[in-house]
């Protein structure tokens, strides 16, 4: 890992205007994506994880320009993603690319393989037919599929080999920065389990970087250096993984770990549970936004949103108590 | 637990057939349900799990599903041989169900109340009045705060976790003595979950009354079950008490499925995987279905069906090689203490 | 992996496999409703493409003498008022209908899929297209392809574009439906990822995966297209009078309704038969092809 990341995002926004469908006006604004930063450093996976509607995909398309971003930054290798034209995002497209959940619908039912996986070299230009090809039969190898399938359609493949396929995509350009967009949870745990050994192998052999965008906990765990964690829209923590796991700061982060189910029977008690539901991103709180749901929360976190601060080492929290919390759990 | 089992399925088949022919969904599956237990049915997708479940409950398409079975023994009830009337009759009054999906499960244009107050005046013969009573008080045993309000609502004013709340409700509204809940907290997020799961919980430590909850995590049953059926493609492959399941697996599948779920602790670089991926309906293998991708699989594993084997107590497992496997679970297991 | 990959036996994707997929021939070759209307339209095909083999005289060439001649060995189908032959000028009649329900069909094919791929996938278009087809189609369809072709005066061009006009808005909106579903599709996304422009999406990613609604929607409006030509010729704004469409031969006939049946009779089957065919090929379409969408009229 060398000390300039190859990502940087900062600040990073996205609201969505609510109008009335009759009357046009503006009911309100919904976060989906709130001044969110972070870094990731070549080779490096980071871990983002949240529960459904925190915009952790959001974030992932925004990096990407897939959706455009109302503001902030997307520093790749020093340049500025969201200030490039057309023409130069298409160059650097080849070098960030993404993988998606649903394998069924992220493949056109049209295409073969063949077509489907050389499509990005066929756009960036370049590459003769045949050379194309070959490179399409070195990549089904690489994911761990048969090279002789490339004239297949994808309704012949089963979830998890489609899935590869997406990841054969992804790779095709020579990338150096990935977003895997749930890229595993719509799979069975047996194939889950391939398809995350597959993508450590590609990095290691690759040098990538990973964007892993998941709600599994500990599949996050397993394959991140770091992780991220969100709640509407904003992140409340970043930390590396065994700290963030072993000690978290933040009551929602807390909260997270405290409802995965136990990995055996003997181990069931009763635990903290956190009580609610994630509240509406429309017009959100004016303070911090789990307030609403926090055991711990006081005046202060219902007024003054808390800013994102570095604790000892690497570890990064949103929350005006996480010492207090740390001490009293300590 | 010695009592007479609340359900007892033997040799349940369920085969489709459609335009490519026909295919068994579910071959051979028995177990036993007991009155006030949890059963957890684990499998993954196409491993015939909430096939089993519709098929208990009667509610597979008559013309393109065939059930058959030796008997589905429900409280005194044959549910194979049971006419439709029969089966409405203890549909929601006997029997209750809660799918997966909170969005489609519930009638959009039809408020809470309504569909809380249904169930209950068909099979029962009470007032409107008492049955909208009845509804509130189930509304708030299912954790919903100022549920007489929420009977006013539509389902689309409630979150998918409330919704499942709602779908609990209607399931418990007549007392069931069984309760079949297929991945009643899968399309939820874990906070969620933890908080159903602990609602299911304990209203069944209230009421006593029996449930299959189908999942395909092992989470989940390690969360909540007394008693595991562990289904691949379409067959069972092991069953047995909870804390046996998991210290001392009996079919490699299940262990398989044990070690491909990473863990919260340890740091291992790469994941236990189960090579190949699950066999198309279509084209079964011959012998144990797993076989094709099982690591100690021998050339008799691929000639017939496996047994079920009879281990320790009530576990038992489809694999000729369950008393090996057993063994060598139990080995480090006595080390460690 | 390997070893459990699906048997290789399968050669290289033919044609058809990669039009619609193996599996929905071999579906829609088991419909039977399909197979009915498919071979009602072959039947009609082939007696308009060997119309001027099969037919036993020139269709316009009047013989005074056998006027009004039922069906009879001599002449298969009978005579007209003028002693035409019948059956020459139904197969004769059939080509002209089914020129003027492909001409429809073309045009539909065209400006249907430009309009509703565009108003689909720019949204911003979607305002103003959608509310221009929402005026056209606002009229009685009959009634403005009446107006349509009284302004421009009776021609069999005049009958197919007007009959476009008013069924161009409806394919428009099937398209843009499709086109709107498809654009959520996740492959749109992965394409965009890896640099396509809005032009390769379309050409390559969406419009492929609307063709099986669009191909249901083509065989419904050829199957209107028929009959509503068969409207205009009869009210006298279709096919210029000489030529042998079946509108007109009713038309003629129905003078004679009580003499000579047969003369109305013969070209109103012809027009059932061939738009029974269409519309029975467009239903097993629609169940193999699409299931989900259902006609909006």
């Amino acid at each position: 890992m060398s000390n300039a990341p190859l990502l940087s995002v900062r600040d990073l926004s996205k609201h969505f205007t609510m109008r009335s469908p009759f009357r046009g006006t503006t009911i309100g604004t919904v976060q989906a994506v709130n001044r969110v930063s972070f870094d990731i450093a070549e080779g490096e996976t980071l871990g983002l994880v949240g529960e459904s509607g925190c915009g952790k995909s959001t974030t992932g398309r925004l990096l990407l320009r897939l959706i455009e971003p109302n503001n902030g930054k997307v520093l790749f290798q020093g340049q500025d993603l969201l200030q490039l034209d057309a023409r130069q995002l298409k160059k650097i497209r080849k070098s960030i690319q993404i993988v998606f959940q649903d394998p069924f619908s992220s493949l056109n039912p049209r295409m073969t393989v063949e077509d489907i996986v050389t499509e990005p070299l066929y756009l960036q230009g370049g590459m003769s037919r045949r050379e194309m090809r070959e490179r399409a039969r070195m990549l089904l190898d690489k994911v761990g599929l048969n090279a002789a399938h490339i004239t297949r359609f994808p309704h012949e493949f089963s979830g998890g080999q489609r899935q590869r396929i997406g990841i054969a995509r992804a790779l095709a350009a020579d990338p150096r920065f990935i977003v895997c967009d749930e890229a595993v949870s719509a799979l069975d745990v047996s194939v889950q389990a391939q398809v995350i050994n597959l993508l450590q192998d590609l990095q290691e052999e690759f040098n990538l970087s990973y964007l892993f965008i998941a709600h599994d906990l500990s599949v996050v765990r397993h394959i991140s250096d770091r992780v991220a964690v969100m709640y509407l829209g904003e992140v409340v923590e970043i930390a590396d993984k065994n700290a963030l796991y072993s000690a978290p700061r933040h009551p929602y982060t807390q909260a997270l770990l405290a409802a995965i189910p136990v990995a055996h029977p003997r181990l069931r008690g009763k635990r903290a549970r956190l009580g609610g539901e994630v509240s509406s991103a429309l017009n959100p709180p004016p303070g911090c936004r789990f307030s609403l749901r926090c055991p711990f929360a006081r005046d202060v976190c219902r007024q003054q949103p808390p800013a994102l601060r570095q604790l000892d080492g690497r570890h990064q929290v949103a929350c005006h108590f996480a010492e207090d919390l740390h001490a009293a759990a300590a | 637990m010695q009592t007479e089992p609340i359900l007892r399925v033997e040799g349940l088949r369920t085969t489709f057939s459609g335009d490519e022919g026909t295919a068994v969904a579910v071959d051979d599956v028995s177990f036993d349900v007991n009155a006030g237990e949890i059963v957890g049915l684990i499998g993954e997708s196409g491993s015939g799990k909430s096939v089993t479940a519709l098929a208990i409950m009667g509610l597979l398409p008559k013309d393109t599903a065939r059930v058959t079975a030796e008997r589905i023994l429900f409280d005194g009830h044959d549910l194979v041989r049971a006419s439709e009337r029969e089966m409405r009759r203890l549909r929601g009054r006997a029997i209750g169900m809660i799918f997966q999906e909170p969005m489609s499960s519930l009638n959009p244009v039809l408020k809470i109340g309504d569909q809380l107050i249904e169930p209950i005046r068909i099979h029962e013969r009470i007032s409107h009045r008492a049955a909208f009573d009845r509804g509130v008080e189930l509304l708030s045993k299912v954790g919903i705060p100022s549920p007489i309000q929420r009977m006013n609502d539509y389902p689309h004013q409630l979150s998918g976790g409330m919704r499942q709340r709602v779908m609990i409700a209607i399931a418990l509204s007549c007392s069931p003595k069984l309760l079949l809940a297929d991945e009643p907290t899968t399309a939820l997020d874990v906070t969620i979950q933890a908080q159903l799961l602990d609602l299911l919980l304990e209203i069944q430590s209230e009421t006593k009354m029996a449930i299959v909850l189908i999942t395909h995590s092992m989470g989940v049953i390690a969360e909540c079950a007394d008693k595991v059926v562990v289904m691949y493609s379409g067959r069972i492959a092991e069953q047995g008490p909870v804390t046996e399941i998991f210290d001392r697996p009996g079919h490699p599948y299940t262990k398989g499925l044990m070690q491909c779920t990473p863990e919260l602790t340890g740091n291992p670089r790469r994941l236990t995987t189960i090579p190949g991926s699950l066999p198309s309906l279509s084209a079964l293998p011959p012998g144990c279905r797993f076989a094709p991708r099982c690591g100690l699989a021998l050339p008799t594993c691929e000639a017939g069906r496996p047994p079920m084997i009879g281990l320790r107590g009530t576990h038992a497992s489809a694999c000729i090689r369950a008393d090996e496997l057993v063994a060598a679970a139990a080995q480090p297991e006595e080390a460690d203490a | 992996m390997t070893s459990l990959e699906m048997n290789d036996t399968r050669s290289e994707p033919s044609f058809l496999r990669r039009f619609m997929g193996g599996r929905r021939v071999r579906r829609l070759l088991r419909h039977r409703s399909f197979m009915i209307g498919l071979w009602l339209c072959l039947f009609v095909t082939v007696i308009a493409v060997l119309a001027p083999v099969l037919s036993p005289v020139d269709p316009n060439k009047m013989a005074i003498r056998s006027r009004f001649q039922p069906p009879s060995l001599d002449f298969l189908l009978g005579t007209d008022n003028l002693g035409r032959d019948l059956f020459s000028r139904v197969a004769w009649g059939a080509r002209l209908s089914l020129a003027i329900g492909l001409g429809v069909v073309l045009l539909n094919a065209v400006f249907g899929v430009l309009l509703g791929a565009l108003a689909g996938y720019f949204r911003r278009l979607d305002g103003i297209l959608m509310r221009l087809s929402d005026a056209l189609m606002a009229f009685p369809s009959v009634l403005l392809a009446i107006g349509i072709a009284a302004a421009m005066g009776a021609s069999a061009m005049t009958a197919v574009i007007s009959l476009a006009v008013v069924y161009i808005p409806r394919t428009a909106r099937i398209l843009r439906a499709s086109v709107m579903q498809v654009t959520e599709l996740e492959f749109v996304n992965a394409a965009r990822a890896a640099g396509a422009g809005d032009l390769h999406i379309l050409r390559r990613h969406i419009l492929p995966n609307c063709m099986a609604p669009l191909v249901v929607q083509l065989s419904f409006v050829f199957a209107y297209a028929i009959l509503s030509e068969a409207v205009l010729s009869f009210l006298g704004l279709g096919a210029a009078p000489t030529d042998p469409s079946w509108g007109i031969m009713i038309s003629e006939g129905r003078s004679y309704i009580r003499e000579a049946p047969w003369m109305t009779v013969i070209p109103g089957m012809a027009i059932a038969i061939t738009v029974l065919g269409l519309n029975l090929l467009g239903d097993g379409l629609r169940d193999v092809l699409d299931p989900r969408v259902k006609m909006e009229h």
